[in-house]
């Protein structure tokens, strides 16, 4: 142990000279090209090291660390803001029919170990995950019939139509045949040394952090402009706060609370946090109880719930209040209808929603307390996980405006387990999470589609409010099963107008992408006018485009 | 030997009951580790699909076998000293996590355990002997004070002076960021360097305990008779106060002290988490809020195991040092 990482600082020391050389003197690169180098390491922090970092580049894994998206590389690129596609290790793609999917792979592309790159890798690749179902964390087989090399192609047989899920094949990291062939237990196996075709190999391990170096054999060599990658391991959030406002970091993706004046205001002119738009949290209602079955009292919600504060006094003003129609702003673009969200536009206005209450046939006694079927005051229960203190301080805020109706709402923070089991199995009747998805359609399958969803008792591993409607399969469905972006588009937008019209939930706000940078080593970052990646250091596979833009201060 | 006998058979009655209930705590629960994995990611913003539930059951080896045949196994893998894999730092095993662990603790909070009790004890026999004087007052004050103080508060206190404001220690935890733990001169500077302040607080504020207490035996045995006798004969005062009134004062204390050696491996909770210490209090609290049930039975286990044994040795200990005890047991 102790050895090979003297050997591998060595070795990375060595890389690290022969490109310092190559920058200073002229050329000796495949492309022929003259690379300007980063007199120093990319510093950054991503992963939670408590006590230590314990050594896992297995992309397999969800426990790997984050450098392992720094070393393995996807077919394609897909922003995770926009879905903008980029060619990656494949150059193309194409549906031969909605159950045939062909890629068309990259020439020239070499493993680090000098090995070419093949169809057979990326074969092996996802057979690897049918064999072990453990490894296949985006349930591709429950779709794929089988996948195939064909010369510089790759095909992918569906025996269930599922256009959509080309997002989870397009971005599975690829691994090296020859390599993972070898591994008896790829479940258990961390991948110390990993072999790849991405910017960076390993250089060293220690439990507080681990050090990549760039990959000499890289496709792309001339567009990494940074020798080696230092990450250090997360572990109190004080301490973490502080490296990041002393400079030492040039890249972390951390919520740090009051950032312009701790971190910003430091050096405005060279600090930087760009935080575009992300999860949408949710208000999520048992849909299978009374009040919430009734149209009249989710509209109320939408009204009663005073957006502005929670973003502006809860969230330290990071997020954005959330639109009914639930996408976050960039995936919306060309995907919804503008003009409905504009006609739908459920803003903060209790006396409307005290208004539909009452059209509810609700009644309020003489202490202005709201009554419930029994005569009694209306009194609900909202959940959220303990530890998540600014969603709590939310839903704090939640109950107060529900208060202002006359409704007694009562926040339970149970732990984060129990939360979800209560969310999965039905036990809630509010809850405040997040509602997460990679493009606009996961998110409204995630949401509303009855396939992810359960009776009562029952494990649902998603929809958790229930929503059991013909319709959205429907529409869901016929996304799913055609290539046609015009039929696709209109489905989109029925959806939409379900959020709208029908509210089987009521977004509350964006979460964001955390981001914070620095210009005193390295430029080129994305930002809200070249939003070409999510900023978050551990956002895949953004983060290889950001790797690859990077360009040293001179 | 009934004694022995005894005590050897109470130990292993309360260690299956420590087992078991270690089995059980955690299953009854309600829950699912997968989904406390997925909501970490969505806490961070992170997308993930719902459909990496089953995928991430299927990796932890969650079982949905009956009770009863988890239980046979479980009581297996414990013989083995096999607790699993922990769920957060999958795929490495619960024992690999705290054999990581485990040294880092040993060294901190055994030294310090050892230096406190050491310092307080002697501490104790001073004031004790030159009781209602000065050194007494304050000495004694000071450690009332001391032992009062929230640990917490003062741990922290202790941070932001020394190492924030005036950089004299390091702020966080066991050796600078990047070097790799070998045993060099220069890796071992760093590790006292990284210590010392935490290794203080403990000692500072435990101290007191120790000291109060031996300061209040002694005050009762030198009120009895033998005491007086000596003092008659003429014999010296720190021999009497050595070897006849603290001999027999700081039996209540070596048991406390036998228990703290065994509550050693718990760690010291608040140290390790103030100073990011990485030792097993920091990663017990870890597991807790990660709910990573393998290693928190593997650690909760250990420090049972620890405490048990450590409470066997004192009272066979006792034994030895106080004849009234094996009497006490024939008669």
């Amino acid at each position: 142990m102790k050895a090979r990482s003297i050997a591998a600082s060595a070795l990375a020391t060595s890389i690290f000279l022969a490109a310092s050389v190559t920058s200073s003197f002229a050329t000796s690169l495949p492309h022929a090209k003259r690379v300007t180098m980063g007199s120093s390491p990319l510093v950054i922090t991503t992963d939670y090291g408590s006590p230590g970092l314990t050594e896992n580049f297995n992309p397999y894994s969800s426990t790997h660390l984050v450098g392992a998206n720094y070393m393995y590389e996807p077919l394609f690129m897909v922003n995770s803001l926009n879905g903008k596609q980029t060619p990656w290790l494949a150059t193309g793609y194409k549906w031969v029919n909605t159950k045939k999917l062909v890629f068309t792979l990259r020439s020239g592309v070499k493993w680090s170990n000098g090995t070419p790159f093949t169809a057979k890798d990326v074969a092996f690749t996802f057979n690897l995950m049918h064999k072990f179902p453990a490894l296949d964390s985006n349930a591709l087989w429950s779709v794929l019939q089988s996948v195939v090399a064909h010369g510089d192609q790759v095909i992918f047989n569906f025996k269930t139509v599922n256009v959509p899920d080309w997002y989870y094949i397009a971005t599975t990291h690829i691994v090296n045949a020859a390599q993972f062939e070898k591994v008896p237990n790829p479940v258990t196996f961390t991948d110390p040394n990993p072999v790849v075709t991405g910017p960076f190999v390993v250089g060293s391990f220690t439990p507080q952090e681990y050090k990549l170096t760039v990959n000499p054999l890289y496709w792309q060599r001339d567009k990494v402009h940074i020798p080696a990658i230092e990450s250090i391991a997360l572990t109190t959030n004080t301490i973490t706060d502080e490296m990041i406002s002393q400079g030492k970091v040039d890249s972390s993706s951390q919520f740090v609370p009051n950032q312009n004046s701790t971190f910003i205001a430091r050096d405005p002119q060279h600090y930087f946090s760009w935080q575009p738009l992300g999860t949408p949290w949710t208000l999520f209602m048992n849909l299978k109880q009374w009040p919430f079955n009734q149209l009249k009292f989710r509209e109320a919600m939408a009204y009663a719930i005073n957006r502005t504060r929670i973003v502006k006094q809860g969230e330290y003003d990071y997020m954005a209040p959330s639109h009914q129609a639930v996408l976050p702003p960039a995936m919306q673009a060309g995907v919804t209808n503008p003009s409905l969200n504009n006609i739908y536009n459920y803003h903060y206005d209790p006396t409307k929603a005290a208004i539909l209450l009452k059209q509810m046939g609700l009644k309020k006694n003489a202490q202005g307390q709201l009554l419930g079927k029994n005569g009694q005051q209306l009194s609900l229960t909202l959940q959220t996980p303990a530890g998540w203190t600014d969603i709590i301080q939310d839903c704090e805020f939640i109950a107060q405006d529900l208060g202002k109706l006359g409704i007694n709402v009562h926040v339970e923070t149970p732990s984060v387990s129990t939360t979800f089991s209560n969310l999965q199995t039905g036990q809630f009747q509010m809850a405040d999470v997040g509602v997460g998805g990679a493009q606009p359609w996961f998110i409204y399958h995630a949401a509303l589609d009855s396939q992810v969803s359960a009776p009562i008792g029952k494990i649902a591993p998603s929809n958790f409010e229930r929503w059991i409607n013909p319709k959205t399969d429907q529409l869901l469905a016929q996304y799913a099963s055609t290539t046609n972006p015009k039929i696709q588009k209109a489905d989109m937008v029925s959806l939409q107008k379900i959020m709208l019209t029908e509210l089987p939930l009521v977004p509350l706000d964006f979460g964001v992408w955390w981001n914070q940078y620095t210009t005193l080593h390295y430029t080129g970052w994305p930002t809200a006018q070249n939003p070409y990646a999510a900023p978050s250091n551990f956002a895949w596979p953004d983060y290889l485009l950001v790797l690859t833009h990077l360009q040293p201060v001179k | 030997m009934r004694y022995f006998l005894r005590r050897t058979l109470f130990l292993l009655g309360t260690l299956w009951v420590a087992i078991t209930l270690n089995f059980l705590i955690p299953r009854l629960m309600p829950g699912n580790p997968a989904s406390v994995m997925i909501a970490k990611f969505m806490g961070r913003g992170q997308q993930i699909n719902p459909q990496s539930l089953h995928a991430i059951e299927v990796m932890l080896g969650i079982s949905h076998a009956s009770l009863l045949s988890q239980y046979w196994q479980y009581l297996g893998q414990v013989v083995h000293f096999n607790f699993g894999l922990s769920y957060t730092q999958f795929p490495y095993s619960v024992t690999y996590v705290i054999a990581q662990a485990l040294p880092w603790t040993l060294g901190l909070v055994g030294l310090s355990t050892v230096l406190s009790f050491i310092i307080g004890t002697s501490l104790g026999i001073l004031a004790a002997w030159r009781r209602n004087k000065m050194t007494d007052s304050v000495v004694t004050s000071i450690s009332a004070f001391t032992n009062a103080f929230p640990y917490f508060w003062f741990a922290l206190a202790a941070v932001y002076f020394l190492s924030y404001l005036h950089n004299w220690f390091p702020l966080t935890g066991a050796y600078e960021i990047g070097s790799t733990p070998t045993f060099s001169g220069a890796f071992i500077l760093d590790v006292i360097r990284h210590g010392i302040l935490p290794a203080l607080t403990i000692v500072i504020s435990s101290m007191g305990g120790w000291l109060l207490g031996m300061r209040n035996n002694m005050i009762n045995t030198l009120g009895e008779d033998y005491v007086l006798l000596a003092s008659a004969k003429g014999l010296k005062s720190h021999w009497i106060a050595s070897m006849y009134v603290a001999r027999n004062a700081i039996l209540p204390n070596i048991t406390g002290f036998a228990m703290a050696l065994g509550f050693v491996v718990a760690g010291s909770l608040l140290t390790e988490v103030v100073f990011a210490y990485p030792g097993i209090g920091y990663a017990m609290y870890n597991a807790v809020i990660n709910e990573d049930f393998p290693l928190m039975q593997g650690i909760f286990l250990i420090i049972v195991l620890c405490v048990i044994v450590a409470n066997f040795v004192a009272d066979l200990l006792y034994v030895l040092i106080d004849p009234r005890v094996r009497r006490g047991g024939e008669s």
